[in-house]
């Protein structure tokens, strides 16, 4: 009984294989899938039934939590390309899928903290089909379906350690740096035409917003004031590399330019050491 | 300081009137007095008397202080606005615009030649009398032209104005003690006055004689609420014509009347008899009745009118009148009043012809045809008093009266109404109005069925009739519809209706009995056998006639011709099945010869025997493969043919093969292909004897028939 | 107190689903002053009564009396015949003649029309709730106009130019004529209409406005030159789909707006009229 009960009761997460594009996503912590549809009840003078038309956008969205391992796939899509996706219990059965077309990149968080394996958070917005989509409907899922089906990623395993994070910042050679955030905003667009449910095109409302947060334990950081705005602002480069454990490689690499910090925050207590939050800010044209 | 208009308000003659704006404007005439030396100077000399004229408009209400000075040429008109007054103003013109659901609105203009009395006076105690007024609106006006010479008839007119004007100037004379107090002159000289009204309509021809034509217009002022009635008039001749076409707009024309005399307004006081019947002499007096222009009987004319004097005319009454108002023109204006009237009874001599079917015309003679607004087709039938769109009628003179036959008269008497005389009267006889068939449905059927007919003036139906067999029973559901029982018998033929009058009338098309096939006898037939088909409603009208009377029936396909058996009775066709049919359905065929009725009997094919025609080629040589075919009937579910000696000392049994079997055409039966099969090598030896044998078929049942063809096998 | 679900509105005895709908009734009245008096003597009529109607509702492409109303203005004989709208709300009836029809369509939305008449007439009737006489929605939303389902041009080939939005309005001249004695007009006559196209798209071609350009030539319609509004139920390729259609053959080109704002493109927005 117990056995039949486990073996019909769930999907385990074993049986759970995520892929963006082709790309099966290495250390997927957590995955959120759903949709709205865009129905809305017709009201009218003198109605006596209810009827329902699409109306408005349908809302649809991924959110996507992975380790960094290997490889930071996610980083690609600030960019202005969408990418379908699709989860898999086996691949031998790519019918068995729930799959997205046209997913754009709107949010993408990377925290890296002492003691943790860096994350990656990430949100789509979905501009195309959601859901059980079969195999035949959209070429191009199709084609990326089969892929999925034929091989397996070859990426090397690399895992990040927040202990082989190089940042470029002078000031943090002498106050330790306990943890950092990169947060990149991506604001989509979608443009919709007549006779058509999908978006002609899908544009990007720049600049993309990046923020970039550290976090120290204060030694001899200096700080700054608030009147130093705007003719006086700090404006830092910051290059941020997470590498390898074993191997020392760079996993992934980012290099913000004229980086402004826009908040700075002190705190004291009896638990601990004073602490210091620094708040970068940039904005990124086309 | 600035008054407003509320303080000052305006009274003529001492009564009150609406008025929307009034403007005073007098001036003296100074000349500088100049000589030929000095050609300048700063003294004046005064060359005429002050004028002032005075522009008012006002809403028209009734009992217009103003109106009846276009008639007149004495009496000066005072006027007081708000403290300032004239005591000596003059009518210059008059004049109303009137377009359609607005107020009516007066504008005149007054002259005066004296100094403006008074001050202004804003303690003027506004007047509370004018809140008794009724504005007339045009929507509630009525605006009549009258046609003298009878040409146009215009109606529809969309706007209308009137103008009455006239040259007014004082008259001085020397020495009469004209100064600055008394700037009123000897006399006022009224010249030349002309009343020009004008109109837009929609009558667009190019009618307009040299001269001018005779038209009256008169516009009556009424309140729907009050017993308000006045009126302007205008009778002259029309003086111009506008035909105006612009873009995003009507098409209009402008028709133009000028009257260039004015008198004292006619008046009525009495007439004499009081009650007299229409064609007889009526007497009017009154006052100024020496120019009339038109004399109406409410809506007719008069027939003729004589101006006996100032005082009093007499006209005849034209021999259509109802009692209702005289309605007089005069150059002075337009006055009604009040006549009655006895009428003579109706009475209707003939009516031809005396039956009609519906939208026939009948004519009805009789005496005093007039204001006849029913034209009855049986009592209480309202057949044609130009209420529907189908009966109708028109009154040709008082004595004809032109009428179309009603979808809804019967056979009664024709009464004509004069619903405003109060009289009737009826025709001495009945007329008939034949019953008419315009469709029923269906049109094909078999006895017992109901089918509806539709058409006009059914009410008085006595009897339905398919080819002129009595319906057992109908039912007339209303005037334009009955529903009948196809009858038994021969029903092939027109529908006809006898109504009371005795009347028959036939439908324009046949009704079609159903053919119907119940069985085929026997059901078993083999080819050439007689066959009988029993059904309903055979007949020559109903059948595909192949000439002869024999008629087209398929069996299966196979067509051929039957006769009618015992044709009294239409129930049964006789005749062969044709050698080529096939088990299968029998169908009977419509006269189209094409399509066929929908009832179908079925029969089977047995097999029958055989009977072979020719065999090609009719020879072969000893040793030979044999190729070739046989022609004949009954071919079908042959299984083998048989070559039998004279003396039947061998027989070839099975030795051919029917290869195929196909139709050649209908007259000359089936085929058969025969070839040596692969087995056949090993019957050579048979083959091997010369000699002739009959040809023979083998076939269930009948087996080894003979035949009358031979096939010969030569030495090779 | 009839409530909006219990309020009939009807046009040519067919329901339509309509959002809102006004009856407004004017007569024509002005005061009447006079010299003298104080305060306004009263009021009275200067011109006929005429009254407004206005509806918008949800477009059904597989019928609409409107664009009926509009196709008999273009081909049918409408000098002698004055195409005639009867409307019916919550029981209040008048007889109207239709002033201006219009809709808008946007991207994944129902398409919804307005529509106005004037009625020359006296309104007849009684405010009244519904008696069920009337039926709603009759093709179960199946034939609803909607932004999915609106092609500039031909539907297979709406997409190779991209339309982001497209107004259509229809306004026509009527004239009615009065004759004195009369309330009511003797006549009603249709002098003249003009439909208008407004489109909204990406790509803008120069305009040698002088000479005037034809719509479908600007257009660079591939296909016919006709505006299809299929029925909802296309998406789904079910069978029985209706086809609304409107010719832009004919418009001329009457105005080209070039528009920019940020976080959107550069917006080209075509006007071109077609005079009837």
């Amino acid at each position: 009984m117990i056995n039949n009960f486990i073996a019909n009761g769930y999907i385990g997460k074993e049986e759970q294989l995520v892929f963006l594009g082709t790309e099966q996503l290495p250390g997927v912590q957590n995955l959120n899938l759903s949709y709205t549809n865009n129905s809305t009840l017709i009201k009218h003078l003198g109605m006596s039934g209810c009827q329902y038309v699409p109306n408005g956008i349908p809302s649809a969205s991924v959110d996507i939590s992975a380790l960094l391992i290997s490889n930071d796939q996610f980083i690609n899509f600030t960019g202005n390309s969408g990418i379908n996706g699709f989860i898999l219990k086996s691949r031998n059965n790519i019918s068995e899928n729930i799959a997205f077309t046209s997913g754009y990149l709107t949010n993408y968080t990377c925290q890296c903290s002492i003691g943790q394996i860096p994350q990656i958070n990430s949100s789509f917005v979905i501009l195309g089909d959601i859901g059980k989509i079969p195999t035949g409907t959209y070429s191009a899922l199709k084609t990326q379906l089969s892929s999925a089906q034929n091989g397996w990623s070859t990426l090397p395993l690399k895992i990040a350690d927040p202990g082989s994070v190089d940042l470029s910042l002078n000031s943090f050679v002498t106050n330790r740096v306990q943890d950092f955030t990169v947060n990149i905003n991506v604001p989509r667009n979608p443009i919709y035409s007549l006779g058509a449910r999908f978006p002609n095109k899908v544009e990007t409302n720049y600049p993309i917003e990046c923020n970039v947060n550290f976090n120290i334990e204060v030694n001899d950081y200096s700080f700054k004031k608030v009147t130093d705005y705007p003719f006086n602002d700090t404006k830092d480069n910051i290059t941020i590399n997470v590498k390898d454990l074993d191997t020392q490689q760079n996993i992934i690499s980012y290099a913000f330019s004229g980086m402004s910090l826009y908040s700075e925050s002190y705190s004291a207590n009896i638990d601990g050491n004073v602490k210091a939050t620094l708040n970068y800010r940039g904005y990124y044209g086309r | 300081m600035y008054y407003t208009f509320r303080q000052f308000p305006i009274l003529i003659n001492g009564s009150s009137i609406l008025a929307e704006s009034c403007g005073i404007s007098f001036s003296n005439e100074l000349n500088p007095s100049l000589t030929t030396q000095k050609h300048g100077t700063s003294e004046y000399v005064s060359i005429n008397n002050i004028q002032g004229s005075i522009a008012l408009n006002y809403y028209f209400t009734g009992n217009d202080p103003i109106k009846t000075y276009i008639n007149t040429e004495t009496g000066y008109i005072s006027g007081y606005f708000g403290g300032l007054f004239v005591k000596s103003g003059i009518l210059q013109s008059y004049s109303i615009k009137a377009t359609p659901v607005s107020p009516v609105v007066v504008n005149t203009n007054l002259l005066f030649f004296e100094q403006l009395g008074g001050a202004l006076n804003t303690s003027t105690t506004p007047s509370k009398a004018i809140d008794d007024y009724k504005i007339v609106n045009f929507s509630d006006c009525s605006l009549t032209t009258t046609n003298v010479s009878n040409v146009d008839n215009i109606e529809n007119i969309s706007e209308f104005n009137y103008s009455f004007s006239r040259d007014v100037k004082p008259v001085y004379t020397i020495n009469t003690g004209l100064n600055l107090n008394n700037l009123i002159p000897d006399r006022i000289y009224l010249g030349a006055k002309q009343i020009e009204t004008s109109f837009i309509c929609d009558h667009l021809t190019g009618t307009f004689p040299l001269t001018g034509k005779n038209q009256i217009v008169t516009l009556n002022f009424r309140h729907p609420n009050l017993s308000l009635s006045d009126s302007i008039s205008c009778s002259g001749l029309v003086r111009s014509k506008t035909i105006d076409f612009k873009i995003n707009d009507y098409v209009t024309s402008q028709v133009s009347v000028v009257q260039s005399i004015t008198e004292n307004p006619p008046r009525i006081t009495g007439i004499n008899p009081n009650y007299t019947y229409p064609g007889n002499f009526l007497r009017i007096s009154g006052d100024n009745l020496n120019n009339v222009t038109s004399l109406y009987f409410e809506d007719l004319p008069a027939e003729n009118y004589y101006v006996l004097s100032n005082t009093l005319i007499s006209g005849i009454i034209p021999t259509g009148a109802i009692s209702g108002n005289i309605k007089l023109n005069t150059f002075g204006g337009y006055v009604e009043y009040p006549y009655n009237l006895t009428y003579p009874n109706i009475s209707i001599s003939n009516v031809t012809p005396i039956s009609g079917k519906y939208n026939d015309s009948i004519t009805i003679s009789g005496l005093n045809f007039y204001k006849i607004d029913k034209v009855m087709f049986g009592t209480g039938i309202n057949g044609s008093a130009g209420n529907t769109t189908t009966g109708s009628y028109s009154i040709l003179d008082g004595q004809t009266i032109q009428a179309i036959v009603p979808s809804s008269g019967i056979w009664d008497y024709i009464s004509v109404i004069s619903t405003q005389r109060q009289k009737s009267g009826v025709s001495p006889f009945k007329f008939a109005a034949y019953p008419q068939i315009q469709t029923f449905t269906p049109n094909t059927g078999l006895s017992g069925i109901n089918v509806i007919l539709s058409g006009f003036n059914f009410t008085g139906v006595k009897g339905v009739w398919f080819n002129d067999i009595l319906s057992p029973s109908y039912t007339v559901t209303h005037n334009t519809g009955i529903v009948a029982k196809v009858p038994t018998g021969n029903v092939l033929g027109y529908v006809s209706l006898s109504g009371v009058s005795g009347v028959r009338v036939y439908s324009d098309t046949y009704f079609y009995p159903e053919v119907v096939l119940t069985g085929v006898y026997p059901s078993q037939i083999s080819a050439g056998q007689r066959v009988i088909i029993s059904g309903l409603n055979f007949q020559s009208g109903l059948l595909y006639n192949l000439g002869d009377d024999t008629f087209q029936v398929s069996f299966n396909g196979a067509v051929t011709g039957m006769t009618l058996w015992m044709n009294n009775y239409m129930t049964g066709l006789s005749g062969y099945l044709p050698s080529e049919a096939q088990t299968g359905p029998v169908y009977i065929y419509k006269t189209d010869g094409a399509s066929v009725y929908s009832t179908t009997g079925n029969y089977t094919k047995v097999p029958g025997t055989p009977i072979l025609s020719n065999i090609t080629p009719d020879f072969t040589y000893t040793g030979q493969y044999y190729n070739g075919f046989i022609e004949g009937s009954e071919l079908f579910n042959i299984t083998a043919v048989r070559f039998s000696g004279n003396d039947n000392t061998f027989t070839l049994n099975k030795q051919f093969l029917i290869s195929n079997t196909y139709l050649i055409d209908d007259i000359l039966g089936y085929r058969l292909n025969i070839v040596n099969y692969t087995g056949f090598t090993g019957g050579l030896a048979y083959h091997n004897y010369t000699g002739t044998y009959e040809v023979q078929a083998i076939k269930t049942n009948y087996t080894g028939v003979l035949s009358d063809i031979y096939f010969t096998v030569n030495r090779s | 107190m009839i409530y909006y679900d219990q309020c009939d509105v009807v046009l040519n005895g067919s329901g339509i689903m309509a959002e809102s709908a006004e009856i407004g009734v004017s007569p024509s009245l002005a005061p009447i002053y006079s010299l003298g008096r104080r305060g306004v003597w009263n009021q009275t009529p200067t011109a006929p009564i005429t009254s407004n109607i206005s509806i918008n509702y949800y477009l059904e492409s597989f019928f609409d009396h409107n664009k009926n109303t509009i196709d008999f203005i273009k081909t049918g004989d409408v000098t002698t015949y004055a195409p005639c709208s009867t409307i019916i709300i919550g029981n209040v009836t008048g007889s109207g003649y239709l002033d201006s029809f219009s809709f808008t369509a946007q991207p994944n939305s129902p398409i919804m029309a307005n529509a106005s008449y004037t009625c020359f007439h006296e309104l007849i009737g009684d405010l009244q709730q519904k008696n069920n006489r009337y039926g709603y929605n009759k093709t179960n939303s199946s034939g609803l106009a909607h932004g999915y389902t609106l092609h500039v041009t031909s539907s297979g080939n709406s997409q190779i130019i991209p339309t982001y939005s497209l107004n259509y309005s229809f306004s026509a001249d009527w004239k009615p004529m009065y004759k004195i004695g009369d309330k009511n007009p003797i006549q009603i006559n249709y002098l003249g209409a003009n439909e208008r196209f407004v489109l909204n798209r990406d790509v803008y071609t120069g305009l040698n406005l002088i000479s005037g350009v034809s719509m479908t030539g600007y257009l660079n319609v591939t296909g016919d030159t006709n505006l299809d509004i299929i029925s909802l139920n296309s998406v789904a390729n079910t069978t029985n789909l209706s086809t609304m259609n409107f010719n832009l053959s004919g418009a001329k080109v009457s105005n080209n707006l070039i528009s920019a704002q940020i976080d959107d493109f550069v917006r080209i927005q075509t006007t071109a009229i077609n005079y009837i």
